[in-house]
């Protein structure tokens, strides 16, 4: 029976109880079985930990005892091993602690007077709470409105808090935007810095803190003390140590209830609400102390002077792009010290003041007008510039590269966005051609019903290029220009020589002669050339060497003085005297006189 | 609801923006405003998918739009169908950041309503294959194909 049961046994369920065997011998044979848990080990406590994050913390649970005895007996070796951890850790909170205490005392030196002041000083006294605790508490005005928590690499949300009806664009877009600007500023202005960490939104305040794997931002009302970034600071720092995992897994982005609530502590409020003075009005202290200084400087110096100075101040004040810092007496003028953006336009003022400047970039919606139209420099296009936006209008020349333009005028400081309401000019626009396409060397281009009339000097080769260009928007009508061809015109003087015997005076013809080649000369320099001219006395060597020689130096002078006479303005005009080697006994007219010889 | 971030490519005045504005907006306009930097609009395509799309200002000589990509998890190119240039704008860029073709892509060619000045060839459809792989013939003028090519680009982020 129990035989039969066994046979059937083995029958129905061989492979199991061979299963079963295998099993039992694995969980017996230690190596194995560890060989087998460690496969799925990693996996199974990514599980557990995701599910309760509480048990990561059995397993970094540390042993106190053994960190203290390690550290009493080797003090020096754990010194040197946390020392360039911690130190710019206390250099920072020092430096920070040492800006707040200065901060806060100057909020106490301001309150040091009045009567609210003295209460809290009594409150102080009362309670033995510190008097800056006390004006720290009473004095900030501020409301953190929204947290987002962004993903610095791509600019995606991770998570947010706070309400979302009062943004001006939905969650996500704002926390693309902030990246997007943040790149933007870190492109353009500070290179390997840290970027953007505060803007202004409107009435609002963003403050951007930065983090290895996202950076924390948060839109505020009102005035934040730096205790605030303090505290968004640590936020962001604990974030990174203990949500890690949240932060880098992009599929817990998104309604992640403990990010959310870590983002929620930083909702705060503080106002003065609960203060009832304020509500009450006027603290007449300042005023009466106000008073009273002002009486007395009154009586000092005189209401006269003041009132100039006044009008001064405002003038300068109401100036885009100057900001003033101070203005002083300095005997019978003023000297004004401020910020000045090169484009600034100073008005006429009312009494001598000397400025004394240090230029700045302003972003003062008529400075930036300056600013655009002079890099524009197209006399048809008119800038108008409101709250940082700029729109253009009227005509723009068609040759211009004009979205390539409109580009660059984006980029400049300051401009929010571009309008461009001009329309592409189709007259053609005589001046802004030329200013594209000066006119070569002397031409003087007119423009008439029936085309352009070409007057002046030039070389027929950039006659000649100037007028294709020129042809496709009207016939043109060149016959009043002086084409000068350089090498004609050498050519021309270097054969003609000056013959004449007297070596007292020229002739009425010899100085037509010279006249004309004065001018030859000035179109020559008109088109460009640059010509070296030698005066070549020579003669027929008649009579004696030496005063034939003597006429030809004469002669050189003679020439050189009349055309020194008619302006001609040559560099280095040479004088060569050539030299009799023998006398001969013929009077010859033609080799008597000067040669010329022009080389360009 | 999952957050994709889409950047729209292109040479300047191909029509990135008025491809936003018509899918976004439903909203059309003649003049051109060029974009400065970047701007950022946001839709949701269904349940599970919301685009945050980076209209990212025409791109010229300069690489300054390499940091607004980062992260992205899709690609449009924009090229307009009248003008050569903006094609050979879109190779430029994709030689320049090779990593941009592992990333789910679909190609607009643009205004496809100005059927007189269209300047297409079969060569041209071959240059876009080497960096997208989807392509679609729209205009944000008429609004013809803009939403079907947005759509398809979100069944490719899957
Ligand atoms: N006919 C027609 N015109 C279009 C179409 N899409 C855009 N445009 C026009 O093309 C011009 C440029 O459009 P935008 O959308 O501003 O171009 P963009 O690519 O954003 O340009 P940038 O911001 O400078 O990079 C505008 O005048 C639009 O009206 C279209 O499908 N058909
Ligand atoms: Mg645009």
């Amino acid at each position: 029976m129990s035989n039969d049961r066994e046979k059937l046994k083995a029958l129905l369920l061989s492979e199991e109880i061979a299963q079963l065997k295998a099993i039992q011998q694995l969980l017996q044979d230690k190596q194995q079985l560890a060989q087998k848990i460690s496969e799925v080990l990693d996996p199974a406590a990514d599980l557990t930990i995701a599910e309760n994050p509480e048990f990561q913390k059995k397993f970094s649970r540390i042993d106190p005892e053994s960190y203290v005895q390690a550290v009493k007996t080797n003090k020096q070796t754990f010194i040197d091993a946390l020392l360039p951890i911690i130190g710019p850790m206390i250099r920072k909170s020092v430096t920070s602690a040492i800006r707040r205490f200065v901060a806060d005392v100057n909020r106490a030196v301001e309150m040091g007077i009045s009567a609210k002041a003295l209460r809290w000083r009594w409150q102080a006294f009362t309670t033995g709470v510190p008097f800056t605790e006390i004006v720290f508490n009473n004095t900030i005005e501020y409301q953190v409105q929204q947290v987002f928590l962004i993903d610095n690499h791509s600019g995606m949300l991770i998570e947010f808090a706070g309400h979302e009806d009062d943004l001006l664009q939905d969650k996500e877009a704002m926390s693309a935007m902030l990246t997007a600007i943040q790149d933007f500023v870190k492109d353009a202005v500070s290179k390997d810095g840290e970027g953007l960490s505060a803007a202004e939104l409107g009435d609002d305040l963003v403050w951007l803190i930065h983090g290895n794997q996202a950076n924390l931002a948060a839109v505020i009302k009102g005035a934040p003390t730096a205790r605030l970034r303090d505290t968004m600071t640590e936020s962001l720092e604990s974030l990174h140590l203990e949500q890690h995992r949240q932060l880098v897994d992009e599929s817990r982005w998104n309604n992640n209830p403990a990010l959310k609530n870590e983002l929620e502590k930083l909702l705060l409020t503080k106002d003065q609400s609960s203060d009832d003075e304020t509500k009450s009005g006027v603290n007449f202290w300042p005023w009466i102390i106000g008073l009273t200084a002002l009486l007395a400087w009154l009586l000092w110096s005189g209401y006269q002077r003041r009132q100039v100075q006044n009008a001064v101040t405002e003038q300068l004040q109401s100036t885009p792009g100057f900001v003033l810092q101070s203005l002083q007496h300095d005997g019978d003028q003023f000297i004004a010290t401020g910020l000045q953006d090169p484009l600034a336009r100073l008005p006429e003022l009312d009494h001598p003041v000397v400025i004394n400047s240090t230029p700045y970039l302003s972003l003062a919606d008529e400075v930036i007008g300056h600013r655009v139209s002079q890099w524009l420099n197209t006399p048809g296009v008119k800038v108008s510039v409101n709250d940082q936006q700029v729109t253009l209008t009227g005509e723009h020349d068609k040759v211009a590269d004009w979205p390539a333009k409109l580009q660059l005028i984006g980029m400049m400081p300051g401009v929010q966005q571009l309008h461009d309401q001009t329309t592409e000019s189709h007259v053609f626009e005589l001046a802004a051609f030329l200013q594209q396409h000066p006119a070569p060397h002397q031409l003087v281009v007119a423009e008439t019903d029936q085309g352009f009339v070409l007057t002046g000097l030039s070389t027929p080769q950039a006659l000649a290029e100037f007028s294709q260009l020129l042809v496709s928007h009207g016939d043109i009508d060149p016959t009043a220009v002086t084409t000068v061809n350089p090498t004609a015109v050498v050519d021309q003087i270097n054969q003609t020589p000056l013959l004449f015997s007297s070596i007292s005076r020229l002739g009425p013809s010899q100085q037509q002669q010279l006249a004309e080649l004065a001018q030859s000369l000035a179109h020559l320099q008109a088109v460009g050339a640059v010509p070296a001219l030698t005066l070549r006395a020579q003669s027929d060597c008649q009579g004696s060497i030496e005063e034939s020689n003597e006429n030809n130096q004469r002669r050189l002078q003679l020439v050189y003085d009349e055309l020194k006479a008619l302006g001609v303005d040559v560099d280095d005009i040479e004088l060569d005297n050539v030299p009799c080697s023998t006398t001969t006994e013929t009077i010859d007219l033609s080799r008597i006189g000067v040669w010329f010889e022009v080389t360009l | 609801m999952k957050s994709k971030k889409v950047c729209m490519i292109g040479r300047f005045a191909v029509g990135k923006t008025s491809l936003v504005d018509r899918f976004v907006k439903n909203h059309f306009s003649e003049k051109y405003q060029t974009t400065v930097g970047v701007a950022i609009a946001t839709k949701i395509i269904d349940d599970h998918t919301k685009f945050i799309i980076w209209d990212i200002a025409g791109f010229e000589q300069e690489n300054h739009y390499k940091p607004y990509l980062r992260g992205a998890h899709g690609i449009i190119y924009v090229v307009d169908a009248t003008e050569p240039a903006s094609l050979s704008t879109l190779e430029e860029i994709v030689a320049d950041a090779p990593e941009l073709k592992d990333l789910p892509s679909v190609c607009f060619i643009n205004k496809a309503d100005l059927t007189d000045d269209i300047n297409w060839t079969e060569a041209s459809n071959e240059q876009v294959a080497q960096f997208s792989q989807h392509s679609y013939w729209t205009s944000a003028k008429t609004g013809d194909n803009v939403e079907d090519a947005f759509l398809a680009l979100s069944k490719h982020l899957s």
